[in-house]
């Protein structure tokens, strides 16, 4: 008989070929077999394989359905890494649902070296915020170094480092920590501060008590409605027995009232005193010790006080001369006035100025480095695996003119008046305004933070925080300081806010251009893939930001800044005293929207409406507003205006949902909420809480403890009951923690941005403006005079660009010029000029004696009324006025100074700024909801109708 | 309902002149020390606002090309397309990272940058990458690229390339020859050396690509198999239901119902995110209480629930891939459902492929939800048949030092097998008589049996027509079929018997009648065919677990006699 033999030396199935074909050696089907391969050394010959043995399941197995979702290797150190969970998202799109408060999220590890169980199956990570679903497996997991990361398509990306997990199986506890795009401080610094007083009561007129006047300052501004239109601020501090004078009488009378008082924190603190805030007629002194000053009543109710500086400009040249046992009328100082250095006569100016509340005569920093400078401040967080966080919003600049930006009058006007020259007259001729500097020396930079400050290296994982600055004239952003999380400012800070005190130091590091164009970093939403490639993540098929809103509900308003007693107030007029939203210019604002990791939407516009919008009888425009100058109808006077800011209307709530397109992330929720049970609750299914986050619905988990574990079926936001599933007893005052869906990818806070596209501008400093001719009045309608030297003759500029060589007289290049403040008819002083957006134009540009205006007489010397310094034959410009009757006459009895705004050139480039307003979308909808409503304004003649 | 909020933006500082009541032409600083506002004393009794004004001044000094103050520190645009795009077919990269230097730019990506690039959508979404040295393999469902990292290439006037560093991170996409991707199956891909594997399972193929190209390693005598197996791999959800008794709870006014522990149907479990049939919403957290298990809901049920309580959830079919470094095989197991939902055996199909003779090896009876090599060891992770948890376990494969535990998988035992075809002169009807094998104890003749002779009608009467073929009675191994004669005290052995090392046994026919079919079945000695199909298997006595080795089988025929 015939004998067929088969090997399996081919070691290959084949279920292609038919059955006569298939050649031996191979075979049609093997299960659980090697050939090729052998254990020993029996390649060749079939042999049953080996199977496998039970490693680890990482004491896990009491968690149903358990699995493992993804991993990677670590072949280095012969470890390997896991995503484990039992989640199921059922949502249409996989992702709506996510992982709730009983799922099982975990990374775990698994690493073949370590001898011990502990150490070879550890759980690295676990916590629902990992939000892993079986529906979204994972296959971008690498390892760069120790740090881990991975993309879920699910998820944003994310990353742990493995030897800190390793050590802690705590340390990873929110998406936070784990997110590749890093927390986002979406607050700018704020650059005020406020002490509390309590049980203020009145005392005398001006004079309130308090508990404790210790931190007290004069200068603070109390949080108190405004009297007579003004604020009110400290004057006077009785330390001993904590007293204190108040710049107004209060109304209603204070008793046992807690207020607030607030001061900036940009500070001049080298100056001993401030500048002069009183002035009176000198009488007479006590030519022996002690030293009385009589002088005229420099005011009628509250005067001069103890600690000041008295001081007569070329008079007196002490130092200081401080004073003491003051009254309406006298003052004891240490040294006689009128002998020696000091020849103060009678009818001299003596003032007075008020000691520096923020002097330090040991500042260690550089007086001078801020002076001419526009400096903002921001911060950046440095987390503990190297990244750094996108830089938070920017501070307005910390900027404070010297003098407070006021011109001082002219003091002279008494015996030794020609010892002083007025600053008006410097101003005339220099053309510049020498004060015009920063008189900030320390900044205190407060910068709120998310957390307790003490908190951030445990929450944020941060470990550094880095202080920026920026000037207006530079591209680079610099560090100032970094502070270590183990720094001693830091780890005994138990409050939400930072305190950095800039002592004017120069920046130790510029960060790289680039930093200022990272405005947010477009991390993906979502990413199916990961690689890591030439030191970089590279992430593909990728989701790339979230669809913004098409547009909000809001209105803009140009006003003066709101007062600080209003709520919702950004304080502004504390921290900002002198600052304004410049005039004559177009405004737009934009919103931009960001979730928590820092993503951020363009700049999302108001909705077109047809009306303003009004609410507490204050009417608001479109997203775009114009701001004119000030007119006589607009009731703003200098003394009581102390700027303008910009306000936003919200008319509605920033939305949860839209529906003109996908990719809307909705609001983000923390899916954490905590409330504080009061009163007890036995055995009841009813749970009265403080307060109610308005994210917490119906489902939710409230886990008790002890295994006692209950949702919630019903909510009364007015009673802020929750009613749960079963019966509970709980004590009061408990909090208690309630368990939603997470939402971390909503957006988060809001941000304003600003558009004004007119670039820099000059004011034009100007001796004089002659209205008309220097010998009549007849065209002055159409024609005024100025002289054009130093600055100006750059800041009104002769357009040189098509001239004869011969040529004397010139025109400017189109520049159109605002007068805002100028001499008027015949009167001794200049008057402020608010002529909305009239302008005058330079017309001729020459010598004066070229120009020749009428009654110019040509000497010698040059002559011509009202032309500053004719004798010189200076360049002079003839304004056309067009119709307006511009400057003083040619008969005034004095040439005053005279200011023309220039009108800049417009940028084309649709560029919108980021300002220092941003908050929390949950808090500025808390307040839109509370808010009374905005009501469309009837056109006037009104139509038939208006929309409700 | 509306807000006001005052915006922080201020791009010019207020330089005024005042003149106050009591100063007049005199100083008149504003009287109270501090910045910029006047006090009560201030106030003018006379009006003196003509001679008070302002200006807006934004330059140290005021002077020509002097700082002055800016609008902000950053900008901000108002883009042409602002709404989220799925972006399908590109790649976006992060900053750099070098921990000896402290950079850790890995969150960096700057929206000032242009740090995106794409691929023609054409070829589908980008469902894998690859880093390789300093290259990127980027694998679409439908085409597989190489893109330069860190450097470029250009073109030569000699119509060569040349490759250079260029400031582009990705740099230019160089696609591989060959119409594959890697379908919607990054699940399946694995790597050894410069050999990568993933399954095409638009294009029913498993592929290979190395430093030779694409090649479709499915073809190696398996691509009949792999044409049939990855189309009917469902492409989209699977819902999976089971069921439990409800006990209490589930009014419309309640997200919480009670079900029976016990009565939950066998092998599965209630874990959240799983949804009642008929309500909306899904589960969130569960409780096991004594002999009941509560069940938390996310919303209040739109219905009543009572009686039987269906539970749903969701599974998709997968293609995975894993290297075993032990055998050098690129392992592939297509699962239409995970081991949550079964881990019987016609739920999956796991089998290897081994480079070195280019060829399917065997399949194997474990159903890996992931695996992996890691230093010298293959490693999966699975399920135990017998969990009713449906927990998760990492596995060791091929651990040698455990003592009798072939074919033992996540705890269970299967037995190896191999089916193979003798088919001597194919184009003679034989008979075939006996059978025998080289090897080691413990193999038993699970079938034995002949090609088709031919369809007829079914002889029952169904309107069918049905193939015949001969089969035998299986033959058991040495030591299963042995047995005491009773008559005589003697062991003797119905199935092999080992003669001169071999094991070798009669073919005992067990085939069913044809149509006109007189002799059949017993009555006949071994079967007859053009060729037979012998499946070979350990028994489920002989050593359990133990070596089994098989070196070659044999069968005596002859040629038939019609």
């Amino acid at each position: 008989m015939a004998e067929i033999r088969n090997t399996f030396v081919k070691s290959k199935m084949n279920k292609d070929l038919d059955d006569r074909l298939l050649s031996k050696g191979e075979y049609r089907n093997a299960e659980n077999v090697q050939i090729s391969r052998s254990e020993g050394e029996d390649v060749g010959a079939l042999e049953n394989i080996l199977g496998n043995k039970f490693i680890t399941n990482w004491s896990l197995n009491t968690v149903g359905n358990l699995e493992i979702i993804g991993y990677t290797i670590e072949e280095k150190n012969d470890r390997a890494f896991f995503m484990a969970t039992n989640y199921t998202d059922v949502s249409s799109n996989e992702l709506d649902n996510p992982a709730p408060y009983g799922a099982a999220c975990y990374i775990l590890m698994f690493d073949n070296r370590a001898v011990s169980p502990g150490d070879r199956y550890k759980v690295l990570v676990e916590g629902r915020f990992l939000n892993l679903s079986k529906t979204h497996p994972i296959y971008g997991i690498d390892l760069i170094e120790e740090l881990l990361f991975w993309t879920d398509n699910r998820n944003q990306p994310r990353k742990i480092n493995i030897t800190k997990a390793i050590a802690s199986s705590t340390h990873y506890t929110t998406e936070d920590q784990i997110s590749v795009a890093k927390y986002y401080p979406y607050q700018a610094p704020y650059l005020y501060d406020y002490i509390t007083l309590e049980n203020v009561s009145h005392v005398g007129t001006f004079t309130q008590s308090a508990t404790d006047v210790t931190d007290l300052r004069i200068g603070m501004e109390l949080k108190l409605p405004y009297v007579n239109n003004l604020p009110i601020f400290v004057r006077e501090i009785d330390y001993t027995a904590n007293e204190f004078v108040t710049s107004q009488v209060l109304s209603p009378a204070l008793s046992g009232a807690t207020v607030d008082c607030y001061f900036p924190t940009s500070k001049n603190v080298t100056e001993p005193f401030l500048t002069p805030s009183l002035a009176a007629d000198f009488v007479s002194t006590t030519v022996v010790a002690p030293f009385t000053i009589t002088f005229t009543n420099p005011i009628s109710a509250l005067g001069i006080s103890a600690n000041m500086k008295v001081s007569c400009p070329g008079n007196i040249n002490e130092t200081v001369l401080t004073i003491s046992n003051p009254t309406p009328t006298t003052v004891v100082v240490d040294k006689d006035i009128t002998t020696g250095v000091n020849t103060v006569a009678a009818l001299d100016k003596i003032e007075f100025s008020d000691p520096n509340p923020n002097y330090t005569s040991s500042w260690p920093g550089d007086p001078t480095f801020l002076s001419d400078k526009f400096v903002r401040f921001a911060y950046r967080f440095r987390f503990e695996d190297g990244e750094y966080s996108v830089i938070s919003p920017f501070t307005q600049p910390a900027f404070i003119p010297k003098q407070d930006g006021y011109i001082r009058s002219e003091i002279g006007n008494g015996a030794n008046a020609t010892n002083y020259i007025s600053q008006e007259e410097q101003i005339r001729a220099s053309t510049i305004v020498s004060f015009f500097e920063n008189k900030v020396q320390s900044v205190e930079v407060k910068i709120p933070t998310p957390y307790a400050v003490n908190e951030l290296a445990s929450k944020l994982k941060i470990s550094d925080l880095e202080i920026l600055y920026k000037e207006s004239d530079g591209l680079a952003i610099q560090v100032l300081e970094t502070i270590s999380v183990t720094d001693s400012s830091i780890t005994g800070n138990s409050s939400t806010v930072y305190s950095f005190d800039y002592q004017s130091r120069r920046p130790f590091k510029t960060l790289p251009e680039r930093e200022t164009l990272r405005v947010f970093d477009k991390v993906p939403i979502r990413a199916m893939t990961q690689s890591t490639s030439g030191n970089r993540l590279i992430y593909g098929n990728f989701i790339d930001k979230h669809t913004p809103p098409e547009n909000l509900d809001y209105s803009v308003q140009i006003s003066p800044k709101i007062r600080l007693i209003t709520s919702n107030t950004s304080f502004c007029t504390v921290a900002y005293p002198t600052h304004n939203v410049k005039q004559n210019r177009t405004y737009q604002i934009g919103i931009v929207l960001a979730d928590r990791y820092g993503r951020q939407s363009d700049v999302v516009l108001s909705s077109i409406t047809d009306y303003q919008y009004e609410v507490g009888g204050e009417n608001y425009d479109s997203s775009t507003i114009f701001n004119p100058y000030k007119s006589a109808d607009d009731n703003t006077i200098p003394q009581n205006w102390f700027g303008d800011s910009l306000k936003v209307l919200f008319r509605s709530e920033i939305p949860s949902s839209v529906s003109y397109a996908d990719g809307y992330p909705g609001l983000y929720k923390s899916g954490t909420y905590t409330a504080v049970v009061t009163p007890a609750v036995t055995s009841s299914d009813n749970i009265v809480v403080s307060s109610l986050d308005p994210n917490i619905a119906v489902g939710d988990i409230i886990d008790l403890g002890g295994g006692t574990v209950v949702s919630i079926k019903a909510i009364d936001t007015v009673t802020n009951t929750i009613t749960v599933s079963s019966n509970v007893t709980i004590a009061i005052d408990t909090t208690i923690t309630i368990n939603g869906p997470e939402n971390k990818l909503g957006w988060y806070s809001y941000k304003v941005v600003v558009k004004q596209l007119k670039q820099e501008y000059y004011n034009a400093y100007l001796p004089n403006i002659l209205s008309g001719s220097p010998n009549s009045i007849s065209n002055n309608y159409d024609e005024s005079y100025t002289t054009l030297f130093s600055d100006n003759i750059n800041k009104i500029p002769t357009d040189l660009a098509e001239v004869q060589p011969e040529q004397t007289q010139f025109r400017t290049s189109d520049t159109l010029l605002y007068p805002r403040v100028a001499g008027t008819g015949t009167t001794s002083y200049n008057i402020q000029y608010n002529l909305g957006e009239h302008y005058i134009t330079a017309d001729t540009i020459g010598k004066l004696a070229d120009i020749s205006p009428s009654g110019f007489a040509v000497g010698p010397p040059y002559a011509a009324t009202g032309i500053y310094n004719p004798a010189s034959n200076p360049p002079i410009a003839r304004l056309s006025t067009y119709n307006k009757q511009i400057g003083a006459e040619y008969t005034a009895t004095y040439s005053t100074l005279a200011i023309a705004e220039v009108d800049p050139l417009e940028s084309r480039l649709q560029i919108y700024y980021e300002t220092s307003t941003s908050g929390l979308i949950s808090e500025l909808n808390i307040a839109i909801d509370a808010g009374s409503s905005a009501n469309p304004v009837a056109p006037d003649p009104p139509y038939p109708t208006v929309p409700s | 309902m509306s807000t006001v909020i005052e915006i922080d933006f201020f791009n010019t500082f207020l330089l005024k002149k005042i003149r106050s009541a009591n100063f007049d032409e005199v100083s008149a600083f504003p009287g109270v020390a501090y910045p910029g506002v006047l006090d009560v004393t201030g106030i003018a009794s006379t009006d003196y606002s003509e001679k008070n004004y302002y200006i807006e001044e934004s330059r140290i000094r005021g002077g020509y090309n002097n700082v002055s103050t800016d609008q902000g520190a950053r900008a901000y645009l108002d883009e042409e397309n602002p709404l989220q795009q799925n972006r399908i077919s590109s790649l976006i990269y992060s900053g750099v990272y070098n921990s000896r230097t402290g950079v850790n730019q890995t969150n960096v990506f700057s929206v000032g940058d242009a740090i995106t690039k794409t691929i023609d959508p054409v070829f589908g979404s980008i469902q894998k990458t690859y880093a390789e040295e300093t290259n990127l393999i980027v694998f679409q469902e439908n085409r597989i690229h190489r893109a330069l990292i860190d450097k470029d290439t250009i073109y030569t006037t000699e119509s060569g390339t040349q490759t250079q560093a260029g400031a582009a991170v990705v740099g230019q996409f160089v696609p591989y020859k060959g119409e594959y991707g890697i379908s919607k199956n990054p699940e399946s891909f694995a790597i050894y050396n410069y050999r990568k594997y993933f399954a095409d399972k638009n294009r029913n193929s498993i592929v290979r690509l190395s430093n030779d190209g694409l090649t479709e390693i499915s073809m190696y005598g398996m691509r009949d198999y792999f044409r049939d197996e990855l189309a009917a791999l469902s492409s989209g959800n699977t819902s999976q239901t089971f069921t439990a008794t409800y006990v209490s709870g589930g009014a419309t006014t309640t997200t919480l119902v009670t079900i029976l522990t016990s009565s939950i149907t066998s092998g599965q479990n209630i874990t959240p995110g799983m949804k009642i049939d008929g309500q909306d919403g899904y589960i969130t957290y569960v409780a096991v209480n004594g002999l009941n298990t509560e069940i938390y809901y996310s919303q209040l049920f739109t219905s009543t629930l009572s009686g039987t309580i269906t539970f749903s959830y969701n599974t998709k079919s997968k293609v995975k891939g894993g290297w075993d470094i032990h055998n050098k095989n690129y392992v592939v197991s297509l699962q239409e459902s995970p081991n949550q939902v079964t881990t019987e055996a016609s739920s999956f199909s796991t089998l290897g492929f081994d480079e070195e003779i280019n060829g399917w090896v065997s399949f194997f009876t474990y159903k890996p939800n992931e695996m992996f090599s890691l230093i010298n060891k293959f490693y999966s992770v699975g399920k135990q048949a017998s969990s009713t948890v449906n927990s998760t376990e990492l596995y060791e494969h091929y651990a040698e030092p455990a003592a009798n535990n072939r074919g033992v998988f996540y705890g269970t035992r299967e037995p190896s097998n191999v089916t193979f075809v003798f088919n001597p002169q194919p184009d003679v009807m034989k008979n075939f008589n006996t059978i025998s094998y080289e090897g080691s104890n413990g193999w038993e003749v699970v079938s034995y049996v002949s090609g088709f002779t031919g369809q007829d009608p079914n002889p029952d009467g169904t309107p069918t027509y049905v193939q015949s073929n001969d089969d035998i009675l299986s033959i058991k191994s040495y030591d299963e079929g042995s047995y005491v004669d009773a008559n005589t005290g003697y062991t003797l052995r119905a199935g092999f018997d080992r003669k001169e090392n071999r094991y070798v046994a009669n073919l005992r026919n067990n085939s069913t009648a044809m149509a006109g079919e007189i002799l059949f079945g017993a009555q006949m000695s071994g079967i007859k065919g053009y060729f037979a199909t012998v499946k070979i298997e350990t028994d489920d006595t002989t050593q359990l677990g133990g070596p089994k080795e098989l070196w070659a089988a044999a069968s005596n025929f002859v040629t038939s006699s019609y």
